[in-house]
């Protein structure tokens, strides 16, 4: 380890702002996730508005990131949305965005967009973060049908999967890519780790609606802490919850280290703000 | 602000503080497809205790993934002699006397310390309207008989029926391999209307929701769980250790409530 580098304070490197549409949050104010973030000693929290992702209010997303920015500095960042039904409007005002300070990455959903990630409606998006040097958060799911009832199959991840992150890394390896959830589920997540063997700027992160025994150590194994970033879903999912998977993994604490903090501040550039 | 280390040590000690008992344990090979496909007894008791869960309530995957009669019968087998392991039965109604007769299988399943039970309606395609189930649940009601249910194995409308059906029967809900934050405007109405409605912890992964459980129904209401070996035992246990409640809460959900439960039954 670097031992230069002494800022080791845990980042949260996927996190959301607002509603969901489709459920219950009971308490998604700016005031309880800094007070959660507080109690977990998460010292930056990078944040997507649903908005945005769950309905194509990309605007609307942008004004309200930039207000949680500004209430909370330093600690809650912010990614902009990229939109492909909306190509050119989407970048536009990502691009603005990601000009003010606090703006580290563009997030994009091609489940909920409905639009599958290799397609080229994405073009427009990877080559601006490959000529800025923008990270970019992808969500990834498994598209396979379950292994247990009722054998659940989400069309719309299809458009997610991570061996289409694959295509994409192909075309623009210089694009810093994060796929979110590693996957998602198992077969998903055989996957993210062969993607991730396979391209030296594609990273996984490990937050979402599972909690998979033994993943943690798995995927250090695979691919190597240095490609890991812890993320909590909020106000989604719970931090406390993935935050103890890596707390408690069969792992170094150094490796520890790099998924909670090192990996996200180095590909953000936390330490040199 | 705690260091990475220090805060590893601290989860350490927390847990060993709050005697965690696990209602939701299972041996047996899993239709659940893992990068650690652990099934054998021995090898469950040796996550436990690295974990540091000292008790577990088991149920066999036999049991559900092939025949209750079969996979409870096994259960007894691997978990005799091994005191941190209780039992937890399948069990199905009786109409078809595929477990022989109901009362004589409960009384056998009590005097083999089995103190739980669980039932897949739709795995094991029944009913648990009345004109099906109505028997089975009685007699649980009648024993005190903790009932394990998934939530994806019912209806919401069918779990409030049992819930207000059967007033004494505990109905522990379960939320395994499934997105749980969706099921939140089903969960609080029936928490609300349904005293006798439990929640096993092991999947309260919506953001939150454990604290606001524990604040508007109390701490009495749930009952921790692991889904071990499916699921990552260190998830149910920090919403426990740093959930935002005392510490009397945190013990009652970590094993009092069970105990409880256990204590209740009927012999």
């Amino acid at each position: 380890m670097n031992k230069e580098i002494i800022d080791v304070s845990i980042v949260d490197a996927h996190a959301h702002l607002g509603y969901s549409t489709k459920f219950y949050m009971p308490d998604i104010s700016l005031e309880r996730m800094v007070n959660i973030m507080n109690k977990l000693n998460i010292k930056r929290i990078c944040c997507s508005h649903l908005a945005g992702l769950s309905a194509h209010h990309f605007e609307y997303a942008h004004r309200e990131t930039l207000k949680a920015i500004k209430q909370y500095p330093r600690r809650i960042f912010g990614y902009a949305i990229y939109d492909p039904n909306f190509p050119e409007d989407s970048l536009q005002s990502a691009k603005e965005y990601l000009t003010i300070d606090g703006f580290i990455g563009i997030k994009i959903h091609p489940a909920m967009h409905t639009y599958a990630v290799d397609g080229e409606k994405y073009n427009p998006l990877w080559r601006y973060a490959v000529d800025n040097n923008v990270p970019v958060l992808s969500h990834t799911w498994d598209a396979t049908l379950q292994t247990t009832y009722p054998y659940e199959l989400v069309p719309n991840q299809i458009y997610a999967q991570p061996k289409l992150i694959g295509r994409v890394a192909q075309r623009y390896p210089e694009a810093k890519i994060i796929m979110a959830h590693a996957g998602g589920r198992y077969r998903g997540h055989l996957q993210a780790i062969e993607v991730a063997q396979r391209y030296e700027n594609v990273y996984v992160d490990i937050c979402g609606s599972t909690i998979s025994f033994g993943l943690i150590e798995w995927l250090v194994k695979e691919i190597g802490a240095n490609k890991i970033l812890y993320g909590s879903d909020l106000t989604w999912n719970e931090p406390r919850a993935h935050l103890s998977r890596v707390l408690g993994a069969k792992i170094t604490l150094d490796e520890k280290n790099y998924i909670l903090s090192l990996n996200a501040s180095n590909l953000f550039k936390f330490n040199f703000q | 602000m705690e260091s990475i280390d220090e805060m590893i040590r601290r989860f350490s000690n927390d847990k060993k503080k709050l005697h965690f008992f696990d209602a939701n344990c299972w041996i047996g090979k899993s239709n659940n497809l893992s990068s650690v496909p652990l099934s054998k007894t021995n090898e469950i008791i040796e996550q436990m205790d690295y974990y540091g869960i000292e008790r577990a309530i088991v149920s066999h995957t036999l049991s559900m993934y092939y025949h209750p009669l079969v996979g409870n019968k096994y259960l007894l087998e691997e978990i005799n002699g091994i005191n941190k392991l209780q039992g937890c039965f399948v069990l199905l109604p009786p109409s078809t006397k595929e477990m022989g007769l109901l009362d004589e299988y409960i009384d056998n399943m009590l005097s083999r310390e089995v103190r739980a039970v669980r039932i897949f309606p739709k795995s094991h395609h029944f009913s648990i309207e009345d004109w099906s189930s109505a028997v089975l649940l009685g007699k649980l009601e009648e024993r005190r008989i903790p009932l394990f249910i998934w939530s994806r194995e019912t209806e919401w409308d069918n779990l409030y029926k049992i819930c207000k059906n059967y007033p004494r029967l505990p109905v522990i809900l379960e939320q395994p391999d499934e997105e749980t934050a969706l099921n939140g405007r089903f969960l609080f109405p029936l928490l609300e209307k349904c005293k006798n409605l439990f929640l096993e912890v092991h999947n309260c992964i919506l953001y939150l929701e454990i604290d606001e459980v524990v604040k508007r129904f109390g701490a009495e209401r749930l009952i921790f769980g692991t889904y071990l070996p499916v699921d990552d035992p260190n998830a149910s246990l920090m919403l426990v250790t740093d959930g935002d409640f005392s510490q009397i809460e945190k013990e009652k959900i970590a094993h009092k409530n069970l105990e409880k439960l256990i204590k209740g039954v009927l012999v």
